[in-house]
């Protein structure tokens, strides 16, 4: 599968569809393109996953990343997230502050 | 046994990843088991890329060892002696604001792997990474 990353932001939600794998050669990707969303006030971060298969630190590290600086009051959502990347979700403790669903 | 050798570099990710996984997708493991080998292997490639060579430059030498018990990953370079085994555990149970971004991938690598090693041999860094096949 074609690793894609396809971010919008609407009305205080950012939808991050992402596509394959999300691993040191892909998050810088998404890294950036969360930046240029960031300038504007941000509720919710929406990560659409059900495409993706395979998350490793580097993603992870963006998600952190982009928490800290969007503040305590941003929610996060992993939505339709398959069993290899909710394992790392839980390995890392992100599953404390990552509301995971089928949908938002 | 099956080795790759390539200049420690961001740019060679790609190459080293699609070694081992073509390695570790030919071994006996689930998808989910094979995955999870996978982001280990990735956290300690990116380590050596990332970190080995500071100030020089130098090599990444990959072997993967395949038998009916185990499967092994081991990831050699001569850059500046490290142990990753040394780093802190991250503390997972922190809130995300005060988590610290760096241990991470070795705290991984520490989970999805059965038995991790690290030797200093001569001048190598050698890391050690073995799954069993239960």
């Amino acid at each position: 599968m074609e690793n894609e990353i396809k971010v919008t932001c609407k009305d205080g939600v950012v939808k991050a569809e992402l596509t394959g794998r999300l691993d040191a050669i892909s998050a810088p990707a998404l890294q950036n393109a969360l930046k240029e969303v960031m300038d504007q006030p941000i509720n919710d971060l929406v990560f659409y996953v059900k495409d993706l298969e395979y998350i490793s630190s580097a993603g992870l590290r963006v998600i952190i990343f982009t928490k800290q600086k969007l503040g305590v009051d941003s929610k996060i959502y992993f939505i339709g997230a398959q069993e290899t990347v909710l394992e790392v979700i839980k390995m890392s403790g992100l599953d404390n502050f990552i509301i995971i669903q089928d949908a938002y | 046994m099956s080795e790759i050798i390539l200049p420690a570099k961001l740019e060679n990710l790609a190459t080293l990843h699609d070694f081992v996984r073509d390695r570790v997708m030919s071994a006996d493991f689930s998808k989910k088991d094979a995955n999870q080998i996978l982001i280990a292997a990735e956290e300690g490639i990116i380590n050596i890329l990332n970190y080995a060579y500071p100030e020089s430059e130098g090599n990444i030498i990959i072997d993967c060892n395949d038998t009916p018990e185990s499967f092994t990953i081991t990831l050699k370079d001569q850059g500046i002696p490290f142990n990753p085994l040394s780093l802190p555990d991250p503390d997972v149970e922190l809130p995300i604001e005060d988590r610290k971004i760096g241990g991470l991938g070795i705290f991984m690598i520490k989970q999805i792997m059965d038995d991790v090693k690290y030797e200093r041999k001569d001048d190598w860094n050698i890391f050690i990474l073995t799954k069993l096949k239960k």
